[in-house]
């Protein structure tokens, strides 16, 4: 997109983008109990740097994604994967769901999970691979 | 056992590393580490004797019921000091053949996994275990035939090895799979001692036959004999250890493992005799005809791997000849391939005619090879004095006379091939050969200690006894028994054949000028070439070349047709494969559908709208004359069912579908003004056809679903996620549980698609970009 890109959109995009991926991360933690998860978080999260690459340019927002979307993909399988293999130290089957329950004040609990780091996979390599077609699109 | 194999596994890891710093002396720590593995069998050897075979395990792949079982008989014993005992040898030799190479990593990586692979193979006690050692000594042999990759012969014929061996590894695992399915255990020891497969069933033959494919292929005997004399491009170390030491005899070993168990079967004997004879005696005639000095004795290994098998055939009387040819032939022909590779180092000369008077150039190197000569031939002390006389007894001994004369056939033309190796240095020559340098120390160590060890093995050969009647009792399945052993038996006339054969060979060594033109008239003494004339046009590998071309043929066929790169032909699979087995499910069961059809309910006018939307905007998509109107329908179809999605209660497949709507107007609009004119490609009756399979396709997905709700299975997987949601997986997100939790394997399996599809387009992107800038 070498044409010029439109003012408003720019500034739209200035206040947009980082929203995007504040609701990317919040559908990506509540998707446990709520509508979300990780691979509807990790699509949002691409819409954003999709709008940057509009309302900028490419290297804006390779720049702001810093690392190569291919990378992302590799992170969040192996992410994935590390998260199934962690069970198996404990000679359980891979992919056990494990739990720990963090006590905070009063009544609340934070419980964290292996799922949790699952989804977080999911999420990278979601976002690596639809950033990794969109850039190159943009390129052509 | 499991010390020697984990030894070399380490030694495989750190090869990498300790190569480059190392460089040759690489090699001496190799030998070290397979001389020490010697040394602990060696020092098992009275223990087995007096108690009998040993095993060790380690569970692996329970779930098949396989374990990585180990065991030490007698012929696994012998087949482990040959590995680790040559291996020895070879690695120093290795040293000062290929001294300072640049591929020294590779080729050291290669050979310790061959080493690791033929060690496993011989010990081995679970038919899985075997198959995977199996295997990877075909795989070994392969990147140690292909050492010179830069030559295109070099690779073909690494590839024609792996080809021929992995074909027949494939064989031998259907043939290990029957045997499984029809006699229970997966333990080679219970298979053969138990004998409780019934061995005339169809099953049983079936899984013979596979065996014995499996088994020929690998060691070489006719009609796939051919590949062996072109593995001949390998690096002579290789050539002694792999193709006539160890692993061409893998098959021999094989089958002598399997003798209890299918020696009684009717083709046994037959298709062994019938085999092995004639590898026996085409081996031999092959063998005299040849120029190269490799190839002639790759030929006299072929007719030594065909007599082998041949007394397997004979059976439980063969036993301890076997066993004595087995070893002798393991040594001498070992030490005679070094010698070849120790003359064509210091010569860069491999052709008989053109090699004389090395004695006066190399006495050291003439001295080890008098030493082999001599254990080759069989004379006297020699280890193959007394295997031959064994074998020569067995022949006579037989039933039928025509094993006699092919045994004798056969010994003629492998003593000529051992006579024929003093030529290099006796024979006149002019002009004289000369030695560029003399050979290092460990080039004259290989074969002096091989054909050494041959040599002197018969006069200790009543030390060896006990290790033959240990082979042979495995061989015949026998509890105890015991063997005599003896240099010399008086004047006999087995004496008497010997003698014979002696001289014979002797007179066809001196008249092989007149063989190898023989050789030459006939087109045997080079490689098949592309048109091939004389006796090359009945070389059985003209069916491996008819065969390699017609499975190429065919690929670019159905390559043609099935990956014509038109997008819409292959949706047009996929949707049509989807179609033809699901309709045969739901026709199969279409019976509950016409009973049960779903009641009906009032129409929701809010439904009834986004369904208009949905199939007009199809329609229009389909239909319009213009990108972005179809663009436009598309995304109206896309919301509209997103919606659909929301108001029946599946909020997370309405996000999904929103996004993944929303992301692909994205990428259109990026790809928007790069796209060709929005054209009609396609002819009315293309688009009809196309329509047709659309229709048909969504037709039968409605079915399909009706189907499903008048099935009513009786427990539906949607309550046992719907209950276990909470107290399982500790989410009240149903999708979500399913997606992270219950069937995280499957979510796995499609990122990691995700992420392979995403590599795809750029690889693709890419290569467009670089076509267009070239």
């Amino acid at each position: 997109m070498s044409t010029l890109p439109s003012l408003i959109l720019r500034t739209a995009v200035r206040w947009i983008a980082p929203l995007l991926l504040l609701f990317s991360l919040f559908l990506l933690v509540r998707g446990h109990h709520e509508p979300g998860g990780g691979f509807s978080g990790g699509l949002i999260a691409s819409t954003g740097f999709a709008l940057l690459t509009f309302g900028y340019d490419l290297v804006t927002a390779r720049r702001l994604l810093r690392v190569h979307p291919s990378a992302l993909v590799l992170a969040g399988v192996g992410l994935a994967l590390a998260s199934g293999a962690v069970p198996m130290l404990g000679g359980q089957p891979f992919l056990t769901g494990l739990w720990v329950t963090i006590p905070l004040t009063g009544e609340a609990a934070l419980k964290l999970g292996t799922p949790l780091v699952f989804d977080v996979g999911v999420y990278l390599a979601v976002i690596g691979a639809t950033l990794a077609m969109l850039f190159a699109f943009a390129e052509e | 056992m499991l010390l020697s194999l984990a030894t070399l596994a380490v030694l495989i890891l750190l090869a990498p590393i300790a190569v480059p710093r190392l460089e040759r002396r690489f090699g001496y720590l190799v030998a070290l580490a397979s001389a020490a593995s010697f040394g602990c069998f060696g020092t098992r050897l009275p223990d087995l004797f007096r108690d009998g075979p040993y095993s060790e395990s380690v569970p692996w792949l329970p779930t098949l019921g396989s374990e990585l079982a180990l065991r030490l008989d007698g012929l696994s014993a012998l087949f482990a000091l040959l590995v680790t005992g040559i291996g020895a040898v070879v690695a120093l030799y290795t040293v000062g053949y290929l001294e300072d190479d640049p591929r020294l990593t590779r080729f050291w990586v290669a050979f310790l996994l061959f080493e690791l692979a033929m060690l496993g193979l011989v010990l081995a006690d679970d038919l899985l275990v075997l198959f995977v050692f199996w295997e990877l000594t075909s795989v070994a042999s392969f990147f140690l035939i292909g050492f010179a990759h830069d030559r295109p012969r070099v690779r073909a014929n690494a590839q024609q090895a792996l080809v021929v061996t992995g074909a027949g590894g494939l064989a031998l695992l259907a043939g290990f799979l029957l045997l499984a399915q029809e006699a229970g255990p997966f333990r080679l020891s219970e298979l053969s001692t138990t004998a409780r497969l019934p061995v005339d069933t169809p099953l049983a033959s079936a899984a013979f036959a596979l065996v014995l494919l499996g088994a020929i292929t690998k060691s070489a005997q006719v009609p796939f004999h051919f590949w062996l004399p072109n593995a001949m491009e390998a690096p002579t170390p290789v050539s002694a250890y792999l193709h006539s030491a160890t692993m061409v005899k893998a098959g021999i070993y094989l089958l002598a493992r399997l003798s209890p168990l299918f020696g009684s079967h009717p083709w046994w004997e037959p298709a062994l005799v019938a085999l092995g004879g004639t590898t026996a005696v085409v081996g031999a005639l092959l063998a005299v005809t040849q120029r190269d000095l490799k190839r002639l004795l790759a030929y006299s290994t072929v007719a030594a791997l065909g007599t082998l098998v041949l007394l397997l055939g004979l059976g439980a009387a063969a036993a301890k000849a076997f066993t004595l040819f087995l070893l002798a032939h393991a040594l001498y022909k070992g030490g005679a391939f070094l010698l070849a590779g120790a003359i064509e180092h210091g010569t860069g000369q491999r052709a008989l005619e053109r090699l004389g008077q090395l004695w006066r150039h190399a006495p050291p190197l003439t001295a080890s090879a008098l030493l082999v000569v001599l254990a080759a031939a069989g004379l006297p002390p020699a280890l193959g004095f007394v295997a031959k006389e064994a074998v020569l007894e067995t022949g006579l001994r037989s039933t039928a006379p025509f094993v006699t004369v092919v045994l004798t056939g056969s010994f003629l033309g492998q003593t000529a091939v051992a006579w024929l190796l003093l030529r290099p240095f006796f024979a006149r020559r002019t002009p004289e050969p000369s030695l560029e340098h003399p050979p290092h120390w460990t080039l004259l160590s290989g074969p002096a200690a091989l054909g050494g060890a041959a040599l002197v093995g018969g006069l200790v050969v009543s030390w060896i006894a006990p290790l033959v009647a240990a082979v042979a009792n495995s061989v015949t399945g026998a509890a105890k028994s015991q063997v005599e052993l003896a240099l010399w038996h008086s004047v006999t006339p087995v004496l008497g054949m010997s003698v014979v054969i002696l001289t014979a060979a002797a007179l066809l060594a001196i008249a092989w000028p007149r063989c190898a033109s023989l050789g030459d008239r006939l087109a045997l003494t080079e490689p098949l070439p592309e048109r091939p004339r004389g006796l090359g046009r009945l070389a059985p590998e003209r069916g491996y070349r008819a065969g390699l071309e017609g499975v190429l043929r065919l690929a670019s066929v159905q390559t043609r047709i099935l990956q014509n790169g038109y997008l819409r032909l292959y949706i047009t699979v996929i949707v049509g494969t989807a179609i033809l087995l699901t309709a045969a499910t739901v026709l199969r069961t279409r019976g509950p559908v016409a009973s049960g059809l779903p009641t009906r309910t009032p129409v929701d006018l809010l439904d009834a709208i986004l369904v208009l939307i949905i199939v007009v905007s199809g329609f229009v998509a389909v239909r319009a004359s213009e990108r972005l109107a179809a663009v436009a329908a598309l995304g109206a179809l896309g919301f509209s069912l997103a919606l659909l999605y929301a108001r029946y209660g599946a909020p997370d497949l309405a996000i999904t579908q929103v996004l993944v709507d929303t992301l692909t107007v994205v990428l259109l609009v990026f790809a928007f003004y790069r796209l060709p004119r929005y054209a009609r490609l396609s002819s009315t009756a293309t688009r009809l056809r196309d329509a047709f399979v659309a229709a048909i396709f969504g037709g039968m997905m409605a079915g399909f679903t009706l189907l499903v709700f008048a099935l009513e299975p009786p427990s539906r997987i949607s309550t046992f996620f719907n209950e276990q949601a909470y107290p399982a997986a500790h989410g009240r997100n149903v999708v979500n549980t399913i997606l992270v939790d219950f069937r995280a394997l499957d979510t796995l399996g499609e990122i990691t698609v995700l992420g392979l599809a995403s590599i795809g387009v750029l690889t693709l992107l890419t290569y467009r970009r670089g076509e267009r800038t070239r």
